[in-house]
Protein backbone atom coordinates (compact mmCIF):
# COMPACT_ATOMS: atom_id res chain seq x y z
CA UNK A 1 0.00 0.00 0.00
CA UNK A 2 1.34 3.41 -0.94
CA UNK A 3 1.81 6.17 1.59
CA UNK A 4 -0.99 8.58 2.29
CA UNK A 5 -0.78 10.96 5.20
CA UNK A 6 -3.20 13.68 6.30
CA UNK A 7 -5.20 13.40 3.07
CA UNK A 8 -2.11 13.93 0.92
CA UNK A 9 -1.49 11.39 -1.83
CA UNK A 10 2.07 11.26 -3.11
CA UNK A 11 1.26 9.38 -6.30
CA UNK A 12 1.66 11.58 -9.38
CA UNK A 13 3.43 14.38 -7.46
CA UNK A 14 6.36 16.03 -9.20
CA UNK A 15 9.48 16.05 -7.06
CA UNK A 16 12.83 17.68 -7.83
CA UNK A 17 15.86 16.30 -5.98
CA UNK A 18 18.92 18.57 -5.82
CA UNK A 19 22.18 17.16 -4.44
CA UNK A 20 25.78 17.01 -5.68
CA UNK A 21 26.06 13.40 -4.48
CA UNK A 22 24.94 11.12 -7.38
CA UNK A 23 24.27 8.08 -5.16
CA UNK A 24 22.01 10.09 -2.89
CA UNK A 25 20.09 11.52 -5.84
CA UNK A 26 19.62 7.99 -7.14
CA UNK A 27 18.45 6.47 -3.84
CA UNK A 28 16.02 9.32 -3.08
CA UNK A 29 14.61 9.05 -6.61
CA UNK A 30 14.10 5.32 -6.11
CA UNK A 31 12.22 5.92 -2.84
CA UNK A 32 9.75 8.42 -4.33
CA UNK A 33 9.32 6.43 -7.52
CA UNK A 34 8.11 3.62 -5.24
CA UNK A 35 5.28 5.99 -4.25
CA UNK A 36 4.45 6.71 -7.89
CA UNK A 37 5.99 10.18 -7.90
CA UNK A 38 7.47 11.76 -11.00
CA UNK A 39 11.08 12.51 -10.02
CA UNK A 40 13.62 14.84 -11.64
CA UNK A 41 17.18 15.41 -10.46
CA UNK A 42 19.70 18.26 -10.52
CA UNK A 43 23.28 18.42 -9.24
CA UNK A 44 23.19 21.98 -7.92
CA UNK A 45 21.04 25.07 -7.44
CA UNK A 46 21.73 26.51 -10.87
CA UNK A 47 20.77 23.28 -12.65
CA UNK A 48 17.62 23.12 -10.49
CA UNK A 49 16.56 26.66 -11.43
CA UNK A 50 17.12 25.83 -15.10
CA UNK A 51 14.77 22.83 -14.75
CA UNK A 52 12.20 24.95 -12.91
CA UNK A 53 12.02 27.34 -15.85
CA UNK A 54 10.60 24.59 -18.03
CA UNK A 55 8.65 22.59 -15.49
CA UNK A 56 6.65 23.00 -12.29
CA UNK A 57 7.37 20.88 -9.23
CA UNK A 58 5.23 20.22 -6.16
CA UNK A 59 8.24 19.62 -3.94
CA UNK A 60 11.93 20.47 -4.11
CA UNK A 61 14.30 18.47 -1.88
CA UNK A 62 17.66 20.20 -1.83
CA UNK A 63 21.04 19.80 -0.16
CA UNK A 64 22.25 23.02 1.48
CA UNK A 65 25.95 23.17 0.62
CA UNK A 66 26.81 22.31 -2.95
CA UNK A 67 29.30 23.64 -5.46
CA UNK A 68 27.63 25.75 -8.17
CA UNK A 69 24.64 27.27 -6.42
CA UNK A 70 23.76 26.27 -2.86
CA UNK A 71 20.42 25.28 -1.34
CA UNK A 72 19.86 28.55 0.52
CA UNK A 73 20.15 30.65 -2.65
CA UNK A 74 17.86 28.16 -4.35
CA UNK A 75 15.34 28.45 -1.49
CA UNK A 76 15.28 32.25 -1.85
CA UNK A 77 14.88 32.03 -5.65
CA UNK A 78 12.01 29.53 -5.26
CA UNK A 79 10.07 31.89 -2.98
CA UNK A 80 9.58 34.24 -5.96
CA UNK A 81 7.92 31.49 -8.04
CA UNK A 82 4.13 31.10 -8.27
CA UNK A 83 2.80 28.61 -7.42
CA UNK A 84 5.58 28.08 -4.91
CA UNK A 85 6.74 24.50 -4.49
CA UNK A 86 7.30 23.15 -0.99
CA UNK A 87 11.02 23.08 -0.17
CA UNK A 88 12.66 20.55 2.12
CA UNK A 89 16.33 21.15 2.82
CA UNK A 90 18.78 18.38 3.72
CA UNK A 91 22.32 18.75 5.04
CA UNK A 92 25.32 16.75 6.17
CA UNK A 93 26.29 19.62 8.48
CA UNK A 94 24.62 19.89 11.84
CA UNK A 95 25.74 23.51 12.46
CA UNK A 96 22.89 25.05 10.49
CA UNK A 97 20.69 27.92 11.61
CA UNK A 98 17.35 26.09 11.46
CA UNK A 99 15.11 29.00 12.50
CA UNK A 100 16.69 31.32 9.91
CA UNK A 101 16.17 28.74 7.16
CA UNK A 102 12.54 28.09 8.15
CA UNK A 103 11.97 31.86 8.21
CA UNK A 104 13.20 31.95 4.60
CA UNK A 105 10.43 29.60 3.53
CA UNK A 106 11.70 26.02 3.94
CA UNK A 107 9.04 23.55 5.09
CA UNK A 108 11.52 21.34 6.94
CA UNK A 109 15.21 20.66 7.42
CA UNK A 110 16.61 17.18 7.85
CA UNK A 111 20.17 16.37 8.87
CA UNK A 112 21.91 13.46 7.13
CA UNK A 113 21.78 10.55 7.73
CA UNK A 114 18.04 11.12 8.08
CA UNK A 115 15.31 8.48 8.20
CA UNK A 116 13.70 8.24 4.74
CA UNK A 117 10.29 7.93 6.34
CA UNK A 118 10.86 11.25 8.15
CA UNK A 119 11.48 12.78 4.74
CA UNK A 120 8.32 11.22 3.32
CA UNK A 121 6.27 12.54 6.23
CA UNK A 122 7.88 15.99 5.99
CA UNK A 123 6.79 16.07 2.34
CA UNK A 124 3.24 15.00 3.22
CA UNK A 125 3.05 17.73 5.87
CA UNK A 126 4.49 20.33 3.48
CA UNK A 127 2.08 19.38 0.71
CA UNK A 128 -0.81 19.55 3.18
CA UNK A 129 0.29 23.03 4.25
CA UNK A 130 0.73 24.12 0.66
CA UNK A 131 -2.77 22.94 -0.27
CA UNK A 132 -4.13 24.87 2.70
CA UNK A 133 -2.17 27.96 1.74
CA UNK A 134 -3.40 27.84 -1.84
CA UNK A 135 -7.00 27.56 -0.69
CA UNK A 136 -6.42 30.56 1.58
CA UNK A 137 -5.00 32.51 -1.36
CA UNK A 138 -8.07 31.73 -3.47
CA UNK A 139 -10.34 33.23 -0.83
CA UNK B 1 112.73 20.15 24.28
CA UNK B 2 111.49 17.15 22.27
CA UNK B 3 109.68 15.91 25.37
CA UNK B 4 107.99 19.31 25.80
CA UNK B 5 106.88 19.34 22.18
CA UNK B 6 105.37 15.87 22.52
CA UNK B 7 103.55 16.89 25.74
CA UNK B 8 102.26 20.05 24.04
CA UNK B 9 101.12 18.08 21.01
CA UNK B 10 99.37 15.55 23.24
CA UNK B 11 97.66 18.31 25.25
CA UNK B 12 96.53 20.03 22.06
CA UNK B 13 95.21 16.76 20.68
CA UNK B 14 93.27 16.10 23.91
CA UNK B 15 91.92 19.66 23.91
CA UNK B 16 90.92 19.37 20.26
CA UNK B 17 89.16 16.05 20.84
CA UNK B 18 87.39 17.58 23.82
CA UNK B 19 86.24 20.50 21.70
CA UNK B 20 84.97 18.16 18.98
CA UNK B 21 83.17 16.03 21.57
CA UNK B 22 81.56 19.12 23.15
CA UNK B 23 80.48 20.51 19.78
CA UNK B 24 79.07 17.11 18.79
CA UNK B 25 77.21 16.84 22.11
CA UNK B 26 75.85 20.40 21.77
CA UNK B 27 74.75 19.75 18.21
CA UNK B 28 73.05 16.49 19.20
CA UNK B 29 71.28 18.13 22.14
CA UNK B 30 70.31 21.04 19.91
CA UNK B 31 68.93 18.68 17.27
CA UNK B 32 67.05 16.71 19.92
CA UNK B 33 65.57 19.90 21.36
CA UNK B 34 64.67 21.15 17.91
CA UNK B 35 63.02 17.84 17.10
CA UNK B 36 61.07 17.93 20.38
CA UNK B 37 59.94 21.52 19.73
CA UNK B 38 58.76 20.59 16.23
CA UNK B 39 56.94 17.60 17.70
CA UNK B 40 55.09 19.77 20.25
CA UNK B 41 54.19 22.39 17.69
CA UNK B 42 53.05 19.70 15.25
CA UNK B 43 50.62 18.40 17.86
CA UNK B 44 49.24 21.91 18.37
CA UNK B 45 48.84 22.48 14.63
CA UNK B 46 47.29 19.06 14.22
CA UNK B 47 44.62 19.81 16.80
CA UNK B 48 43.88 23.16 15.14
CA UNK B 49 43.64 21.47 11.73
CA UNK B 50 41.36 18.74 13.09
CA UNK B 51 39.13 21.41 14.60
CA UNK B 52 38.98 23.27 11.27
CA UNK B 53 38.29 20.07 9.35
CA UNK B 54 35.77 18.68 11.83
CA UNK B 55 32.62 19.92 10.11
CA UNK B 56 33.91 18.93 6.68
CA UNK B 57 34.79 15.43 7.82
CA UNK B 58 31.38 15.04 9.50
CA UNK B 59 29.79 16.00 6.17
CA UNK B 60 32.02 13.54 4.30
CA UNK B 61 30.79 10.78 6.60
CA UNK B 62 27.15 11.84 6.93
CA UNK B 63 26.62 11.79 3.17
CA UNK B 64 27.61 8.13 2.67
CA UNK B 65 25.77 7.22 5.88
CA UNK B 66 22.61 8.77 4.40
CA UNK B 67 23.10 6.64 1.28
CA UNK B 68 23.54 3.43 3.30
CA UNK B 69 20.52 4.15 5.49
CA UNK B 70 18.30 4.98 2.52
CA UNK B 71 19.45 1.89 0.58
CA UNK B 72 18.76 -0.37 3.58
CA UNK B 73 15.32 1.19 4.11
CA UNK B 74 14.37 0.75 0.45
CA UNK B 75 15.47 -2.88 0.65
CA UNK B 76 13.30 -3.44 3.74
CA UNK B 77 10.34 -1.63 2.20
CA UNK B 78 10.65 -3.70 -1.01
CA UNK B 79 10.44 -6.91 1.05
CA UNK B 80 7.47 -5.58 3.06
CA UNK B 81 5.63 -4.67 -0.14
CA UNK B 82 6.50 -8.00 -1.79
CA UNK B 83 8.31 -6.28 -4.64
CA UNK B 84 11.91 -7.33 -4.01
CA UNK B 85 13.83 -7.81 -7.21
CA UNK B 86 16.89 -10.09 -6.62
CA UNK B 87 18.98 -8.08 -9.11
CA UNK B 88 18.13 -4.84 -7.32
CA UNK B 89 18.91 -6.45 -3.96
CA UNK B 90 22.31 -7.56 -5.26
CA UNK B 91 23.11 -4.10 -6.64
CA UNK B 92 21.99 -2.48 -3.38
CA UNK B 93 24.18 -4.81 -1.33
CA UNK B 94 27.17 -4.01 -3.53
CA UNK B 95 26.55 -0.26 -3.26
CA UNK B 96 26.29 -0.50 0.54
CA UNK B 97 29.63 -2.35 0.66
CA UNK B 98 31.30 0.27 -1.56
CA UNK B 99 29.88 3.09 0.55
CA UNK B 100 31.13 1.49 3.76
CA UNK B 101 34.60 1.29 2.18
CA UNK B 102 34.35 5.01 1.38
CA UNK B 103 33.66 5.81 5.05
CA UNK B 104 36.45 3.47 6.20
CA UNK B 105 38.91 5.34 3.97
CA UNK B 106 38.00 8.62 5.65
CA UNK B 107 38.14 7.30 9.21
CA UNK B 108 41.44 5.48 8.55
CA UNK B 109 42.90 8.68 7.09
CA UNK B 110 41.72 10.62 10.10
CA UNK B 111 43.20 8.12 12.54
CA UNK B 112 46.51 8.08 10.70
CA UNK B 113 46.58 11.87 10.70
CA UNK B 114 45.68 12.24 14.37
CA UNK B 115 48.37 9.97 15.74
CA UNK B 116 51.93 11.11 16.51
CA UNK B 117 54.07 10.20 13.53
CA UNK B 118 57.25 11.94 14.63
CA UNK B 119 58.82 8.73 15.92
CA UNK B 120 57.77 6.67 12.92
CA UNK B 121 60.60 5.09 10.96
CA UNK B 122 61.33 6.58 7.57
CA UNK B 123 59.64 4.51 4.89
CA UNK B 124 59.36 4.50 1.14
CA UNK B 125 55.83 5.52 0.11
CA UNK B 126 54.20 6.50 -3.16
CA UNK B 127 53.61 10.23 -3.09
CA UNK B 128 50.35 9.70 -5.01
CA UNK B 129 48.85 7.73 -2.11
CA UNK B 130 50.09 10.30 0.36
CA UNK B 131 48.45 13.10 -1.63
CA UNK B 132 45.18 11.13 -1.93
CA UNK B 133 44.94 10.40 1.80
CA UNK B 134 45.62 14.08 2.60
CA UNK B 135 43.02 15.28 0.09
CA UNK B 136 40.49 12.88 1.60
CA UNK B 137 40.63 15.03 4.74
CA UNK B 138 40.05 18.41 3.14
CA UNK B 139 38.37 17.88 -0.24
CA UNK B 140 34.82 18.41 1.06
CA UNK B 141 35.82 21.71 2.64
CA UNK B 142 36.91 22.97 -0.77
CA UNK B 143 33.78 21.67 -2.51
CA UNK B 144 31.40 23.05 0.08
CA UNK B 145 32.88 26.52 -0.08
CA UNK B 146 33.09 26.63 -3.87
CA UNK B 147 36.90 26.60 -4.02
CA UNK B 148 38.02 24.66 -7.07
CA UNK B 149 40.80 22.17 -6.38
CA UNK B 150 43.05 21.62 -9.41
CA UNK B 151 45.41 18.69 -9.18
CA UNK B 152 48.26 17.94 -11.53
CA UNK B 153 50.53 14.96 -11.00
CA UNK B 154 52.63 12.65 -13.13
CA UNK B 155 51.15 9.37 -14.32
CA UNK B 156 54.17 7.40 -13.14
CA UNK B 157 54.47 6.43 -9.47
CA UNK B 158 56.99 8.48 -7.48
CA UNK B 159 58.53 7.04 -4.33
CA UNK B 160 59.49 9.26 -1.41
CA UNK B 161 61.47 8.20 1.63
CA UNK B 162 59.72 9.94 4.52
CA UNK B 163 57.56 9.80 7.62
CA UNK B 164 54.21 9.84 5.76
CA UNK B 165 52.11 11.25 8.63
CA UNK B 166 54.45 14.23 8.95
CA UNK B 167 54.55 14.99 5.22
CA UNK B 168 50.76 14.68 5.11
CA UNK B 169 50.62 17.20 7.97
CA UNK B 170 52.90 19.65 6.11
CA UNK B 171 50.89 19.31 2.91
CA UNK B 172 47.60 19.78 4.74
CA UNK B 173 48.93 22.96 6.36
CA UNK B 174 49.77 24.36 2.92
CA UNK B 175 46.38 23.33 1.52
CA UNK B 176 44.49 24.85 4.47
CA UNK B 177 46.42 28.13 4.13
CA UNK B 178 45.74 28.17 0.40
CA UNK B 179 42.03 27.49 1.03
CA UNK B 180 41.80 30.47 3.42
CA UNK B 181 43.61 32.72 0.94
CA UNK B 182 41.52 31.55 -2.05
CA UNK B 183 38.36 32.48 -0.22
CA UNK B 184 39.54 36.08 -0.31
CA UNK B 185 40.08 35.97 -4.10
CA UNK B 186 39.37 39.26 -5.79
CA UNK B 187 37.98 37.54 -8.87
CA UNK B 188 34.89 35.32 -8.74
CA UNK B 189 36.85 32.15 -9.38
CA UNK B 190 38.46 30.83 -6.20
CA UNK B 191 40.90 27.98 -6.77
CA UNK B 192 43.81 26.10 -5.28
CA UNK B 193 46.27 24.17 -7.41
CA UNK B 194 48.35 21.24 -6.22
CA UNK B 195 51.20 20.21 -8.51
CA UNK B 196 53.42 17.18 -7.98
CA UNK B 197 56.46 16.96 -10.24
CA UNK B 198 59.11 14.30 -10.65
CA UNK B 199 62.35 16.16 -11.38
CA UNK B 200 65.78 14.55 -11.96
CA UNK B 201 67.19 15.31 -8.50
CA UNK B 202 64.10 15.95 -6.41
CA UNK B 203 60.34 15.70 -6.04
CA UNK B 204 58.49 19.02 -6.15
CA UNK B 205 55.13 19.53 -4.44
CA UNK B 206 53.72 23.02 -5.03
CA UNK B 207 50.51 24.56 -3.67
CA UNK B 208 49.28 27.73 -5.37
CA UNK B 209 46.16 29.77 -4.63
CA UNK B 210 44.07 32.44 -6.30
CA UNK B 211 44.13 34.64 -3.20
CA UNK B 212 45.15 38.29 -3.05
CA UNK B 213 48.84 37.44 -2.46
CA UNK B 214 51.25 38.12 0.39
CA UNK B 215 52.27 41.76 0.86
CA UNK B 216 56.01 42.31 0.26
CA UNK B 217 56.52 43.57 3.84
CA UNK B 218 55.21 40.23 5.24
CA UNK B 219 57.17 37.87 3.01
CA UNK B 220 60.27 37.72 5.19
CA UNK B 221 58.17 36.95 8.28
CA UNK B 222 55.77 34.29 7.01
CA UNK B 223 57.96 31.36 8.06
CA UNK B 224 58.47 32.75 11.56
CA UNK B 225 56.57 31.00 14.38
CA UNK B 226 53.46 32.83 15.60
CA UNK B 227 53.35 35.16 12.59
CA UNK B 228 49.83 35.12 11.13
CA UNK B 229 47.89 37.34 8.77
CA UNK B 230 44.65 35.52 9.54
CA UNK B 231 42.02 37.15 11.74
CA UNK B 232 42.46 36.72 15.47
CA UNK B 233 41.63 33.21 16.65
CA UNK B 234 41.62 31.72 13.15
CA UNK B 235 45.27 30.85 12.62
CA UNK B 236 47.85 29.56 15.08
CA UNK B 237 50.69 31.29 13.27
CA UNK B 238 52.60 28.02 13.48
CA UNK B 239 51.54 26.16 10.34
CA UNK B 240 54.28 27.32 8.01
CA UNK B 241 57.10 27.25 10.56
CA UNK B 242 56.19 23.72 11.62
CA UNK B 243 55.82 22.57 8.01
CA UNK B 244 59.23 24.08 7.23
CA UNK B 245 60.71 22.19 10.19
CA UNK B 246 59.16 18.92 9.03
CA UNK B 247 60.37 19.34 5.45
CA UNK B 248 63.89 20.23 6.61
CA UNK B 249 63.95 17.19 8.90
CA UNK B 250 63.43 15.20 5.69
CA UNK B 251 66.38 16.94 4.04
CA UNK B 252 64.06 19.04 1.90
CA UNK B 253 63.21 22.69 1.44
CA UNK B 254 59.95 24.59 1.91
CA UNK B 255 59.91 28.01 0.33
CA UNK B 256 57.66 30.78 -0.84
CA UNK B 257 58.07 31.46 -4.58
CA UNK B 258 58.09 35.25 -5.00
CA UNK B 259 58.61 34.85 -8.75
CA UNK B 260 55.25 33.11 -9.19
CA UNK B 261 52.26 35.00 -10.59
CA UNK B 262 50.07 33.80 -7.69
CA UNK B 263 50.86 32.81 -4.11
CA UNK B 264 52.90 29.64 -4.38
CA UNK B 265 54.57 27.54 -1.67
CA UNK B 266 56.84 24.76 -2.77
CA UNK B 267 58.22 21.71 -0.98
CA UNK B 268 61.21 19.94 -2.54
CA UNK B 269 62.43 16.58 -1.35
CA UNK B 270 65.68 14.92 -2.43
CA UNK B 271 65.20 11.62 -4.23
Amino acid sequence: MNIECADVVLEGRKILIVDDEPDLREVLSARFEMEGCEVSIAENGQAALALMKIDHFDVVISDIRMPGGNGLDLLKAIQTKRPTPAVILISGFSDIDESEILKNGASAILVKPFDLEDLVHAICRALGDNQFNHQELKC
Amino acid sequence: MKLMNTALATSLAVLFSLLIAMTYFKLRTGLRERRRAIQLLTEKIKMAALEEMGAGVAHEINNPLAIIRAKAQILRLSVERGMLDPKLAQETGLKIEQTVERIAKITNGLLAFARDGSRDPMERVQIDQLVDSTLELCRSRFINHGVELKISRPRVAIDLCCRPVEISQALLNLLNNAFDAAQQSRSNAAWVELVVEDLPSHVRVAVTDSGPGIPIENRAKIMQPFFSTKELGKGTGLGLSVSKGIVEEHGGVLEFRPDHEHTCFEMSFPK
